[in-house]
């Protein structure tokens, strides 16, 4: 075998490499579907109990029960020890895969939550000291999370995080100066901090979710 | 850049997540690594040049 035929071989990425593309998407799409519906019955039981439910109310919830069941899943998948690989093979994971997946998906869980729990802390009848001193404790527990995962991953999984990072900063930083910019020439309204924040993380979860895919790594 | 580990692998009769276990990385990061998703970093691709025994570029050629 020549060296080209040798690296024509190991360079086979499969025959219909859009299938397992639609069926991640599908997955998302799912997912997505489930936090959508989550998000709206929640808003739908704030306005029920006449508390005013905004646009931006409406995108925490849904984003935040989108978090919340994704990190789920990846529990659920920690705990089953098995992945299901786009080309439908199952794939048994390893004790330390099993650990790096189940901290993943506490981290998402996390950040569900936390957008919820800001969000839906009125319902619940929080007080403001009591429900932020919450977030913060709950940020405190996955930033320690973030450290250790990031401590435990490869290079490819710090790769990703890095390149949405970046991403997200030079797309963002954009916006955000035009936005601001037409804010001060008063032709668009001023946004809150919490907006601002709820599309950054939007954002970051897309691209994040995106660059993991094309980087190989739901597979 | 296109790279013979899926064919050195083979030779060797490992699964990716033995080679993963050998490298200290993911199985996805092998994965990603032979189907060209991701080109290593260089201490990775020495790690790789050692365990196979070879020079990094008898493993990977950057030629398109």
């Amino acid at each position: 075998m020549t060296k080209s035929e040798l690296n024509e071989d190991a360079s086979v990425t499969g025959s219909r490499p859009w299938k397992g593309w639609v069926l991640k998407f599908g997955v998302l799409g799912v997912i997505a579907v489930f936090g959508g519906l989550g998000g709206y019955g929640l808003a739908r039981y704030a306005k029920n109990l006449q508390i005013e439910v905004s646009l931006q109310s409406l995108v925490a919830y849904c984003l935040g029960f989108g978090l919340a069941i994704m990190g789920i899943v990846i529990v659920v998948t920690a705990l089953n020890g098995t992945m299901a690989l786009s080309a439908g093979e199952a794939y048994k994971l390893s004790r330390k895969e099993r650990h790096a997946f189940a901290l993943q998906g506490a981290i998402l869980m996390l950040a569900g939550v936390m957008l919820s729990l800001v969000e839906g802390g009125r319902l619940v009848g929080l007080a403001g000291g009591v429900g932020f001193g919450l977030v913060v404790a709950l940020m405190a527990f996955q930033t320690a999370l973030n450290v250790w995962v990031w401590k435990a991953s490869d290079e490819l999984i710090r790769r990703v995080s890095i390149e949405a990072a970046a991403f997200c900063f030079w797309l963002l930083q954009g916006c955000l100066f035009l936005y601001a910019a037409a804010e001060q020439f008063a032709l668009v309204p001023t946004v809150s901090a919490w907006t601002l924040t709820l599309v950054l993380m939007g954002v970051y979860l897309i691209s994040s979710t995106v660059i993991a895919i094309r980087r190989g790594l739901s597979q | 850049m296109k790279n013979r580990l899926k064919v050195l692998r083979a030779e060797r009769n490992w699964s990716q997540a033995d080679l993963a276990e050998r490298l200290e990385v993911s199985r996805q990061s092998i994965n990603a690594l032979e189907t060209g998703k991701y080109d290593p970093s260089l201490p990775l691709a020495f790690r790789i040049a050692r365990l196979f025994e070879l020079k990094i570029e008898d493993i990977f050629d950057d030629e398109v």
